[in-house]
């Protein structure tokens, strides 16, 4: 009986030592957070490339805050049904997040025919995931060969040209226009609905140029049924070694769709400090990291700080871009 | 045959004990998440991912795929013992099915809904061995100008699912077409109808206006009248092979419906509810009796339910070769080959040969697992239907609510459901027919993008329909259609004692 409880007593000062270990481990862990599981909406439905990027990131989350990470989808009108419920209805506790595009959340705030329920003000930036850069896709049997083909044909041909985007107000709307303000060109711009819509009709010739996100392209890309003509990043794309950046053609054109967490505003600090550095190692985390990879998602992390200034950046150029299509 | 040695090696492979027990689960997880109503296949699926990251990538693909199908055939079953759509695609199952179960022959439904979708998912499958790549050098002839008229055809076939009078019919098909106009407009990005309701933004979701039409209508019909004879003891419900004749007349709609479903499978942009709603009105149009249709006729169920499975088996001819998927379900399983390490196109049939034939051998196996699986079930299911309906109405009514629900995790879904409930009700007593409306109510959204879509590309001018051959071609299928229905519909106004059941 008495070895018993003796050996309950060391058993017991083991596991009181090894949980202050871990304690002064985590030392930047807040008290008493998370002690129940964390929510991550998103405002797009089940499978999407945004669905699919957060339940890969809640896989490596939850093994570092301990917790079950939930996502749950409230789609609906480009994830303004899920912002406006977030901003009535999440507690800032630091128990529910939200995943946001980049610049869609700009075209709902700045569009004043949206009639947006909240403004940036409403969120606080926690921390970016992933960074899908623009791209213009061509299919393999199109007369462009490089950028300026495309770019002289629409000079030749203003209007004419067409020029596909996933949807009004959409990034690759947003390039669009960027492009054309950039080159003094003007396309014929048409809108379709999504990113298996425009691959379709872009390989079927209905389109002449495709302007959409490289995760989206990937696979055409490499079975040899269309090729980029340019990505609109800072630098070369690391699989595309041979496709060229705007800059690098003298157009100063950056735009990809970043997608990131924030918490609603006035979430305790320690607590958005706790989950950026847990977001951080989740993206560190070799099998998420793989993971995304194969997803064609591009990691692009941006702490509290570089994405709350990311995103006033981005503020900018929606506002003057919805300018040019909403006069 | 060099595609025959391979399906070979294929089915070596998907034969393997670990293959044929993920197709099973897939089977029956497919089929539960086809029952639940709201849950649809593609969220289903999606929501299944993860675990397939554990898996090896045939075997897991193997099960996303055995979902897919297996939730096709398992939205059928709450169709026909108690009229609510599980998905889309099995609404006008509602309309033959829900009318035979209540006449006793839930059997007898569902066992024909089993055999036509075996058979037109297999024959799907038997096209994407022997003309997959050809075909879908085809279906990318289809632009905006040839898809807009493709769906004017299916428009067009609205005055097939007219009953008594075609004017009620034109009636329920323009309020659908009105509904179809709520929410943002796609092209400009304004809102339409919304009232500022940020749910109402994304337009009026299809899913609980059918459930509330169908299934609420119902239970609301049902509560007038005593309860007791509203399901039919029948003869030998558990007896779940149709009569002879049945199956000698279903043949027919059975290879009809195999068609039209494999050829609308290939055309990536278009769904399976436009399938079975096509192929229904095709049935009627086709048929020595259209007025016995919505009376509980077999034809109404075999056709609809085969080409849904013959489109869901046909749909994956775009994705292997050419990587475009046509639905929301099969964009979310080309997610899980990407994530596994294979893109989906041309070069998925020579760099991942094993692979690709495992899944398509898996296909035949999966569709055969499907008819094991649910031919004896079909006495099971139907079995339901002998608890007392006053207490099968609850439980249809709160199944109805967590299934609006979970479509969305928004309690306005519920809200739509119990409106259009009362809707249906109202329309049923009126004699307005429901089918036009559901119809039209797909076929808005679509329509509307694919006519903005070509203007857009014409910029402005409508001659991009009449200039480009095959958009000429369903044109003048649709003009057709119109003049003859119109015909036929003329002496039947006036005969007004042909009695028939309103959908």
């Amino acid at each position: 009986m008495k070895r018993t409880s003796i050996a309950c007593l060391v058993l017991g000062l083991i596991l009181a030592g090894g949980l202050f270990l871990t304690q002064a481990l985590a030392a930047d862990k807040p008290k008493d957070y998370p002690t129940k599981p964390v929510t991550i909406q998103i405002g797009f439905g089940a499978g999407g490339s945004s669905d699919v990027g957060v339940r890969v990131l809640a896989e490596s989350l939850k093994k570092i805050i301990g917790q079950p990470v939930l996502a749950e989808n409230k789609p609906g009108a480009g994830s303004q049904v899920m912002l406006t419920d977030f901003k009535n209805n999440a507690k800032p506790d630091g128990y529910t997040m939200a995943l946001i595009n980049v610049p869609q959340i700009q075209t709902i705030v700045f569009d004043a025919s949206s009639k947006p329920l909240f403004s940036m003000k409403d969120f606080q930036p926690v921390a970016n995931h992933v960074q899908d850069p623009g791209a213009i896709l061509v299919r393999k049997e199109s007369k462009y060969n490089t950028l300026e083909d495309l770019i002289n044909d629409a000079k030749a041909r203003p209007g004419q040209v067409t020029a596909s985007t996933t949807g009004i107000g959409s990034d690759d709307h947003l390039a669009v226009l960027d492009v054309e303000r950039r080159a003094k060109v003007k396309f014929n711009i048409v809108h379709l609905k999504d990113t298996p819509t425009a691959l379709t009709r872009a390989l079927g010739g209905h389109t002449d140029a495709n302007f959409d996100n490289i995760g989206g392209f990937l696979p055409s890309v490499n079975s040899g049924l269309a090729r980029i003509l340019a990505v609109m990043m800072e630098q070369r794309y690391s699989d595309l070694p041979n496709v060229p950046t705007f800059k690098e053609r003298g157009y100063d054109l950056v735009s990809s769709s970043t997608r990131g967490y924030v918490f609603p505003a006035g979430t305790p600090m320690p607590i958005v400090k706790y989950m950026e550095q847990s977001i951080k190692k989740a993206m560190d985390d070799p099998e998420h990291i793989d993971r995304m990879k194969k997803a064609g998602l591009t990691l692009k992390f941006m702490g509290i700080e570089e994405f709350g200034k990311f995103l006033e950046g981005q503020n900018e150029r929606a506002k003057q871009l919805i300018e040019l299509y909403r006069k | 045959m060099e595609a025959f040695q391979h399906l070979m090696t294929g089915f070596a492979a998907a034969l393997s004990p670990l293959n044929l027990l993920f197709a099973t689960i897939g089977c029956v997880l497919g089929t539960l998440i086809g029952v639940l109503p709201g849950l649809g296949p593609a969220a289903g699926t999606a929501l299944l991912i993860p675990i397939t990251f554990k898996l090896e990538p045939t075997s897991a693909i193997i099960m996303l795929a055995a979902i897919y199908y297996g939730a096709m055939y398992g939205g059928t079953i709450t169709s026909v013992l108690i009229n609510v759509p599980g998905e889309a695609a099995s609404v006008v199952t509602c309309l033959d099915g829900y009318e035979m179960a209540k006449q006793g022959r839930a059997g007898a439904a569902l066992g024909i809904a089993a055999i036509g979708s075996f058979f037109g998912g297999t024959v799907a499958t038997f096209g994407l061995v022997l003309v997959a790549l050809p075909l879908t050098r085809f279906a990318l002839k289809f632009g905006s100008p040839e898809y807009f008229s493709l769906l004017l055809v299916g428009l067009s076939l609205v005055m097939g699912l007219a009953g008594k009078s075609l004017a009620k019919a034109l009636v329920m098909g323009a309020l659908g077409l009105i509904f179809s106009f709520v929410g943002v407009d796609p092209v400009e990005g304004a809102p339409r109808f919304t009232f500022d309701i940020a749910p109402l933004m994304d337009g009026i979701r299809f899913v609980p206006v059918v459930m509330g039409f169908f299934g609420i209508g119902e239970i609301l019909i049902n509560a007038e009248r005593s309860l007791a004879g509203v399901i039919a003891e029948g003869g030998k419900v558990s007896s779940f092979l149709p009569r002879r004749d049945e199956v000698r007349i279903s043949i027919l709609s059975i290879l009809r419906g195999t068609g039209l479903g494999f050829f609308l499978g290939l055309i990536p942009g278009t769904n399976s509810a436009v399938a079975s709603f096509m192929s229904y009105s095709i049935e009627r149009k086709f048929s020595r009796h259209p007025d016995a249709f919505g009376t509980g006729i077999i034809e109404g169920v075999a056709a609809p339910e085969t080409a849904n499975n013959a489109y869901a088996n046909a749909a994956l001819i775009p994705l292997f070769t050419l990587g475009l998927p046509g639905s929301p379900t099969i964009a979310i399983l080309m997610g899980a080959l990407i994530m596994n390490g294979l893109t989906p196109g041309p070069l998925l049939f020579s760099q991942h040969a094993g692979f690709v034939w495992a899944v398509i051998a898996s296909l035949y196996i999966g569709n055969l697992i499907l008819l094991i699986l649910n031919l004896p079930l079909v006495g099971w299911w139907a079995k339901l239907l002998k608890i007392p309906y006053n207490i099968l109405m609850v439980f249809i009514l709160v199944f109805c609510i967590i299934g609006a629900y979970s479509l969305n995790n928004s309690m306005f879904d519920v809200g739509m459901m119990l409106v259009c409930g009362l809707l249906g009700y109202l329309f049923k007593k009126l004699d307005f027919p429901l089918a036009p409306a559901v119809l039209t109510l797909i076929l808005g959204p679509l329509m509307e993008q694919s006519l903005r879509e070509s203007l857009s590309v014409s910029q402005g001018s409508f001659a991009i329909f009449f200039t480009r051959p095959i958009s000429l071609f369903f044109l003048i299928v649709a003009a057709l259609i119109m003049v003859t229905s119109a015909w036929q519909a003329w002496p039947s106004t006036i005969r007004e004692e042909s009695k028939e059941a309103q959908v």
